[in-house]
């Protein structure tokens, strides 16, 4: 029982997972008001009327473009950050994953124990043992959908944010 | 784009990109007309009602007045339009900096935001540049139309004043400031000093007298 040590308290889980699932909103809705920033700096330069004058057209034109590179910059740096997020995420969804696997072979051993032992208080003592891991493993099954599906969330907003920076790119 | 039936302006087309250099030289082409025309109407020698006059190419200094006056009224027609081609300018301006406050506005990234200001300090400096030179030429045109107040109320009392002498190695705006000339290095102003017909003439002239009052 020496990996006992390795495992987090059923809280520890929660809290962990709950935690990731807010940071990775958080940058998503950094993401999202990046996002606007590239859309309101292409919207400006839609909106520009570069002609007439020769003066300040072309350093006006090359200023927002510059404005442009800064934000889609930006939005590649925090979309790295959200995808580390994401990463640690799916890191500690695949460790309490092995925890679970880990419960469901505990489970068979004590199956496999009780189908041995005759005496009455052992065989109580693996009923509650059994009792004990089914729960484990119905709260890590919990966990690793909650931790999955937060991430699936995650990843799916991302993309839809990389398309609206993507579409939007001028030459694309 | 085809260009041939935008409307011009001095020589612009509607649709082609006017530059500061372009409006400068505009400026200096119609303050020299303007400086040329007030200093061939000051130089106009005074006549009676009979055309009489202490000089004697009084006739032909009003036959030049005149043509000069009608290049002027020529040149000075471009000029409203000219100022239209720069207020519209001036609009373009106008419209792109408040789109550059609008963005600035709703941007969020510091970093945008930034370059937002300073693109719009830059072109807030070419705003001011086209609207002072939008000032000068109002201003321009105001000058113009007090000297060609000025030239046509000095008229040639004996109706078309007839052209007696032509200067043709003198550009016109030349002889009107004619303070510029060297009389000892230009060789136009040589030949009429020493030219026959003009010695003749300064001769009979001296001959008659000074002109009864």
């Amino acid at each position: 029982m020496n990996r006992k040590r390795d495992i987090p308290t059923r809280r520890e889980v929660t809290e962990r997972i709950a935690n990731d699932g807010k940071e990775m909103e958080t940058k998503e809705g950094d993401l999202d008001r990046i996002a606007a920033d590239v859309e309101t700096v292409r919207r400006t330069i839609e909106s520009l009327d570069f002609g007439g004058t020769a003066e300040g057209s072309e350093q006006l034109e090359r200023a927002i473009e510059g404005a442009e590179k800064v934000t889609e910059d930006v939005f590649g740096k925090e979309n790295e950050n959200l995808e580390q997020v994401q990463a640690a995420g799916e890191a500690y969804e695949s460790k309490m994953d092995d925890h679970r696997s880990l419960a469901e072979s505990d489970l068979g051993k004590v199956s496999d124990d009780s189908a041995r032992i005759e005496t009455k208080e052992t065989i109580n003592a693996l009923v509650h043992a059994k009792d004990a891991v089914l729960k484990d493993i119905d709260f890590l099954t919990d966990q690793v959908r909650r931790a999955h599906e937060a991430i699936e969330k995650s990843d799916a907003h991302q993309r839809q944010l990389e398309e609206r920076v993507q579409k939007g790119k001028r030459g694309v | 784009m085809n260009n041939d039936h935008q409307p011009t302006v001095g020589g612009y087309h509607a649709t082609e990109q006017l530059s500061v250099e372009d409006i400068n030289s505009y400026i200096e082409h119609r303050r020299k007309d303007i400086a040329a025309l007030s200093g061939i109407v000051k130089r106009l020698p005074k006549v009676d009602d009979q055309g009489h006059s202490e000089c004697p190419f009084a006739e032909s200094l009003y036959a030049e007045k005149e043509e000069e006056t009608t290049k002027f009224i020529e040149s000075l027609s471009k000029l409203p339009g000219y100022i239209a081609l720069v207020n519209r300018e001036i609009q373009r301006f106008k419209q792109n900096l408040s789109k550059l406050s609008m963005g600035t506005h709703e941007l969020q990234l510091p970093q945008a935001r930034e370059k937002y200001q300073t693109a719009k300090q830059n072109y807030e400096f070419h705003y001011q540049k086209y609207t002072q030179r939008r000032d000068t030429l109002v201003e321009l045109s105001k000058q113009a139309d007090e000297v060609l107040r000025e030239a046509q109320s000095k008229k040639w009392p004996l109706g078309t004043p007839r052209e007696k002498y032509s200067f043709p190695s003198l550009p016109r705006t030349k002889l009107a400031n004619d303070s510029f000339i060297s009389k000892n290095t230009n060789p136009s102003f040589q030949q009429l000093d020493t030219g026959h017909g003009m010695q003749n003439e300064i001769d009979s002239l001296m001959a008659i007298g000074p002109l009864g009052k």
